[in-house]
């Protein structure tokens, strides 16, 4: 009989990742990416093409919705989104909706036209930022170091 | 006399008349100054992104009263951060637009060739590389140059637009004989794209022949920027899978332009706050739109001395509206 205070690793037959506290790894090949645009934006087609799974909606009228629920990272229009769910914030309306209720289980983007000087403290209220004008390498480099911080 | 000098955050001065005062250099180091013996008074204040420095010289109502030169210098203080926060916005606005344009063009570029693809040690050699692209990839080269050319569109009438709503409206217009159906089809070519995914067919019904004997003066620049406009809007309120029909009629100098189309219901009460800037249709609330682009239609249809008045259907959600445009 060996030394009793010795864990016997060998018998150990389940993995740490099993355990609920560890979470889920979201890769390329497992993980969603949701934008909110009232705008068609190219980049959709891009990530689509270059292998993501997006999904594309034009409004967000309920937090609650399967496409938010199945989505890791969500990408949110400054302008033009959210006005079922708060008519004067847009945009970060609908942001601090999903920060409020999802937390930090999804990476939430607020993706804008507006020059990143004048969004001033909107931009905290987000995960990231991105322009509307960044490259698809950009969105991609973004969206693989954001999965990583699920 | 009443001496002022506005400058924005970044010290650059927005306007003033501070250069007619001579006595200016004695308040460098200290603007809240009063000087009774010459009958001066100067105060500096901060409000945000504005600073406004004011100097009375020889006012002896607002020397003798605190209560007077305060309200002066608020009306000053509020009237510069009001026409600062004016053009921040517009600027503001006009960035976002070109942004936006300029991102699509980007990505969808990017969609039929990446950044890497276009790496080579000379242009010969991109070129080459970029030809074998679009050869293996020929629909798709057509649908990024047919994107590109909405794209260039939409800068164009956004540049134009800007001009005709902000720049004032002593725009020189040239007017010239034209062929009203050619004018149309270039101007609606761009957005055949967005018809065709909402399935919704525009028939240009205009004879060759009658347009070609028939053409109108028009300045092609001011009605290219109307038109824009006018289909931007089409293809967001249109109904899916229906028909947009574009007539034309001329009777010695006069003409009209009737288009017909099931449209996103317009009640009486809202046909004229349509052509005001920022007014989006009741009906419409939830698609995109700023309420700019019908009052760019009214200015430059102005330009061009043109009208369009607006006949509603009858409908629950959608109508068949009739929008008529008429030579004044």
């Amino acid at each position: 009989m060996g030394n009793i205070n010795l864990v016997n690793f060998e018998n150990f037959n389940f993995s740490l990742k099993d355990l609920k506290f560890w979470g889920k790894k979201y890769e390329k090949s497992n993980s969603r990416i949701l934008f909110v645009d009232d705008q068609e934006f190219p980049i959709v087609e891009n990530l689509i093409e270059a292998g993501w799974a997006v999904e594309k909606i034009n409004d967000l009228s309920n937090i609650d919705d399967d496409r938010v629920v199945r989505a890791q990272i969500i990408f949110v229009d400054y302008k033009g989104v959210g006005k079922n769910l708060s008519e004067k914030d847009e945009g970060i309306g609908v942001i601090r909706a999903l920060k409020t209720k999802y937390r930090k289980s999804k990476r939430v983007i607020l993706y804008s036209g507006h020059n990143r000087f004048t969004l001033g403290h909107d931009l905290k209220v987000a995960d990231n930022y991105l322009p509307k004008n960044a490259d698809t390498y950009e969105f991609i480099e973004m969206i693989e170091s954001e999965i990583k911080k699920l | 006399m009443i001496y002022f000098e506005v400058k924005n955050n970044l010290n650059e001065v927005l306007a003033t008349n501070m250069h007619g005062f001579s006595g200016r250099e004695q308040f460098k180091s200290d603007k809240n100054v009063t000087d009774r013996k010459n009958k001066l008074k100067s105060s500096y204040l901060e409000k945000d992104n504005v600073s406004v420095w004011l100097v009375v010289e020889d006012e002896t109502d607002l020397l003798n009263s605190n209560r007077l030169f305060n309200k002066t210098m608020n009306a000053y203080v509020t009237m510069a951060h009001s026409f600062s926060n004016y053009y921040h916005s517009k600027i503001q606005a006009h960035s976002h637009t070109l942004r936006s344009i300029q991102g699509k063009m980007k990505q969808k570029i990017d969609g039929l060739a990446s950044k890497a693809d276009f790496q080579a040690q000379n242009y010969g050699e991109s070129k080459e590389k970029i030809k074998e692209k679009i050869s293996a990839n020929l629909d798709k080269a057509a649908d990024t140059i047919c994107h590109l050319n909405k794209r260039v569109a939409e800068i164009d009438a956004h540049i134009e637009g800007f001009d005709v709503l902000y720049m004032g409206t002593e725009k020189t217009v040239i007017f010239q004989q034209s062929n009203i159906k050619k004018v149309i089809l270039n101007i609606l070519a761009p957005f055949l794209v967005e018809f065709k995914n909402k399935r919704v067919d525009v028939e240009v019904e205009i004879r060759d022949d009658y347009a070609d004997s028939n053409r109108v003066p028009l300045d092609y620049k001011m009605f290219n920027l109307a038109f824009c406009n006018f289909f931007d809007n089409a293809v967001k309120y249109t109904k899916p899978n229906s028909r947009v029909l574009i007539r034309f009629q001329k009777n010695g100098n006069s003409f009209q332009i009737d288009i017909t189309m099931e449209s996103l219901l317009i009640d009486n009460d809202e046909i004229e706050l349509l052509f005001e800037e920022g007014y989006s249709g009741k009906h419409a609330a939830n698609l995109a739109g700023d309420g700019i682009g019908m009052s760019v239609i009214k200015k430059a249809l102005a330009l061009n001395n043109m009208k369009l008045i607006c006949e509603p259907g009858e409908g629950e959600k959608y109508a068949n509206n009739i929008f008529k445009i008429y030579k004044i």
